[in-house]
């Protein structure tokens, strides 16, 4: 050890560089030694601006189902995980196997010794009771017929079809176990869960604050002692000033676009994850929309100048990606890249083919600033469209009630269509992406025809093939189909960023921002 | 007429007003013309440092800042000014209505007034904005509907005064309708303090535009604003300051010059009242 006495320093004259390099691997050696060692205590704030569509309405907050992405792996634990490279593990589940060779019944076993917040053990009836809420709510739940409790830590998942990939279902941010509750409607509302943290304050929509679990299910973890949540959607302005005046350690979700500015700032770490959310542009087809004519989606899709979104909107290849209009994340290795990037003439024969040959003047498209970058990305999209003679009014709407402004009815002989709008979506494993645009789905704007009953019977082939090899090349006809059908678009995504304190350890991003995990998250 | 050019011609500060008024109202009309370059056209080279081609440098998406600079007083000087005017007109004939019927009626709007003085502009214009959409035509309507509670509490003030006016009697005992005295006898004798209504609310109706554009409720992309410029510039306010630094300059600069020149034209005009009826 190197004191740094004024004698020390008197001396460094005689020998400094010898002394400098002396303290220097002193320091560096005692620095390397506290990366090692997590250290336990102290609260970590962070705020997070992610498009969390869910917590984007005022009425609806208070439910668990309108907050738990964004404190999934804080409160609550999920069976499997996905990691960072978007691979499914084990999380609260010791064995996720099928039942037999059409994988639509599945067996779980469940890790023993897991504890609520409240201290009671998990059970399988716990999860199969969580189930019956997930199974209602989760978009990717519904294949789940049913549930049996076969043991007291294990349990059998029936699907109403085959599911390959179904261990990723089981790591989707909703689906987390919450105390049994025979009335279903019930359940959650307690904010009890198995996570590191538990919630002690929640003020819907603003902040959540959530104290250490002690009888937390892995050893020694978490090491904070305090995690407060802010969330910031559409304000990353306020965010990124609350994290320079040191109000916030960490601030998820930033506009990737800044990260050029922020690299250069002291005391600051920019995290970028391997891939993140995307916006798939929904093209309603009710009675009357233009998007009826596949040859008007297919010009729209092909005017689209996807490289300049890559490059404008997120600075660059790095933090950006190129979609192929199915909701396939660009970096997931079953994406299989659009066949033609950008033709502006192929649009310009299309419209002129479907009776617009002097253009076409669209529906206003309305957006919400969910990302903080999505004003630059739709104003993109129209600046590049116009030269194939497309007019694109495109119109801001505050981020609350957003979803309920957009959406209507799945019923469209009854008037009330879904708007000319947008979704925000995660990347997430091949067979969840490609299940969103079924017809039924409001994201694909009600696809129907025979190019989407012959898109679901290839996903019906993929659900029940075992073999990755064939289920790839299943998923590349399917997004092949998505290119030649254009039913929604998702022109480029970004990858998610996020900026922290360098004091603040063991936090690594997620293309999933639900998926971040805190346990790990120390303060040097 | 002569005299008050004379006199307004000795004050410097309501000169400089109009001279700033001026400018801003020439460059708006003008602005198609003076952008040398296509303000919504995408170079491929955002957040450009300022050069002889580009004078103000690019915005985030890679468009010129200069040309969208002068473009982005536009709309906000049109919605601005027709809500000044909806305001000032509509607010100084209910104003006139209220003093001249006076009784339930009076009572009704004035209270009517009351209430929505006691709620914030910019929450009501929000509310509005999000219900109806963001069109030009909504922004404009309820702005004139906001300021003209402002203009009704004015104008009803004076129009008790003129109701003691001889020449109101007159046209009374002549049988002329309500009407008729509010629209030929009041209103010409208020005309004054109705033009100097008109550019203050004018001038409130500015900052609030741009508040609007800022917040995302006011002009939509990719139409330059000055307010959403400053917003698009707040990511970038350490590495190009001017990106906020401009717009700033621009809206304060026209609402300086508004007040300027309507304090001195209220001034010469002998309107103390209207002067200090600047608030709601």
């Amino acid at each position: 050890m190197v004191n740094v006495t004024r004698r020390n320093v008197l001396l460094a004259g005689l020998s400094g560089p010898a002394f400098l390099a002396a303290l220097d691997s002193e320091l560096i050696g005692s620095a390397s030694a506290q990366t090692q060692q997590p250290k336990r205590g102290g609260t970590l704030v962070y705020a997070q601006c992610s498009g969390n569509r869910r917590g984007g309405d005022a009425s609806n907050t208070r439910h668990p189902y309108f907050m738990v992405d964004l404190i999934t792996r804080s409160a609550y634990n999920t069976l499997t995980w996905v990691d960072e490279g978007l691979n499914v593990v084990n999380e609260l589940a010791t064995k996720v196997v099928p039942a037999d060779d059409k994988l639509n019944v599945w067996e779980i076993t469940v890790r023993e010794g897991v504890k609520f917040h409240d201290g009671r053990e998990v059970m399988a009836k716990d999860w199969a009771s969580s189930f019956e809420l997930h199974r209602r709510r989760n978009f990717a739940s519904q294949q789940i017929k049913s549930t049996e409790v076969t043991g007291t830590h294990s349990l059998r998942f029936f699907l109403d079809a085959g599911n390959s990939e179904f261990p990723f279902v089981l790591a989707e941010y909703d689906n987390v176990v919450m105390p049994a509750n025979e009335d279903f409607e019930k359940i959650g509302m307690t904010g009890i869960g198995t996570g590191p943290f538990k919630i002690v304050e929640a003020d819907p929509q603003r902040r959540m604050v959530l104290d250490r679990f002690d009888g937390y299910w892995k050893k020694d973890q978490p090491w904070l002692d305090r995690l407060e949540v802010i969330n910031r959607e559409g304000q990353m302005e306020s965010a990124i000033n609350g994290f320079r005046s040191r109000q916030f350690d960490a601030v998820l979700n930033i506009d990737p676009r800044l990260v050029r500015q922020l690299s250069a700032e002291p005391d600051t770490d920019v995290v970028p994850a391997s891939s993140g959310d995307q916006a798939v542009i929904i093209l309603p087809k009710h009675p009357g929309s233009p998007f009826l004519d596949k040859r008007i989606r297919q010009a729209l899709a092909f005017a689209i100048d996807r490289e300049a979104i890559v490059r404008i909107v997120y600075g660059g290849a790095k933090f950006g990606w190129m979609g192929n209009d199915s909701h396939m994340a660009g970096t997931d290795p079953m994406f299989a890249p659009r066949p033609v990037k950008r033709d502006v003439a192929k649009a310009k024969a299309l419209l002129a083919e479907a009776g617009h040959p002097n253009g076409i003047t669209l529906p206003t498209l309305y957006y919400a600033p969910q990302w903080p970058e999505m004003s630059r990305y739709f104003q993109v999209i129209q600046e590049t469209v116009k030269e194939a003679g497309i007019t694109l009014p495109i119109e801001e709407r505050p981020n609350d009630g957003y979803l309920r402004f957009r959406q209507g009815d799945p019923d469209v002989t009854k008037g009330n269509w879904h708007k000319f709008a947008y979704t925000a979506v995660g990347p997430r494993n091949p067979g969840i992406s490609l299940f969103r645009m079924r017809g039924a789905n409001n994201e694909s704007g009600y696809w129907s025809g025979p190019a989407h009953d012959r898109y679901m019977e290839l996903y019906r082939t993929a659900m029940v093939t075992a073999d990755a090899a064939k289920r790839k090349a299943i998923y590349a006809e399917m997004q092949q189909l998505c290119f030649e059908e254009a039913p929604a678009l998702l022109p480029a995504g970004r990858n998610n960023v996020l900026i922290k304190r360098p004091n603040v350890r063991g936090l690594n991003n997620h293309p999933q921002h639900w998926s971040i995990t805190w346990d790990g998250v120390w303060k040097a | 007429m002569r005299l008050f050019i004379q006199r307004l011609f000795r004050r410097p500060l309501t000169m400089l007003g109009l001279l700033l008024v001026a400018i801003h109202f020439g460059i708006a009309l003008a602005a198609p013309w003076l952008t040398p370059h296509d303000p919504l056209k995408l170079l491929d080279a955002p957040l450009e440092q300022p050069t002889g081609v580009y004078w103000l440098g690019t915005d985030e998406l890679g468009r010129d800042f200069f040309s969208r600079l002068l473009l982005g007083g536009q709309i906000s000087i049109v919605a601005a000014a027709c809500a000044g005017l909806i305001a000032a007109f509509g607010g100084g004939i209910i104003g006139l209505a209220t003093a001249y019927h006076r009784g339930l009626f009076d009572d009704v709007v004035s209270r009517f007034v009351e209430m929505k003085l006691s709620i914030p502009s910019i929450l009501l214009v929000s509310l509005f904005v999000t219900g109806f959409g963001q069109s030009l035509a909504v922004l404009i309507g309820v702005m004139g509907l906001i300021y003209m509670m402002g203009v009704i509490r004015t104008a009803r003030a004076q129009g008790i005064l003129i109701m003691e006016q001889g020449y109101v009697k007159a046209a009374k005992l002549r049988g002329e309708s309500a009407s008729a005295i509010i629209l030929r006898e009041m209103l010409p004798n208020i005309a004054d303090l109705l033009t100097v209504e008109f550019a203050l609310r004018t001038s409130s109706a500015l900052l609030l535009v741009s508040a609007l554009s800022f917040l995302g409720l006011g002009v939509s992309p990719p139409t330059p604003d000055w307010g959403s410029m400053i917003q698009s510039g707040l990511q970038s306010i350490r590495s190009e300051p001017w990106l906020i630094l401009a717009p700033a300059l621009c809206i304060s600069t026209l609402v300086i010059g508004i007040n300027f020149a309507t304090e001195g034209v209220a001034d010469l005009l002998g309107l103390e009242a209207a002067r200090g009826a600047t608030g709601q």
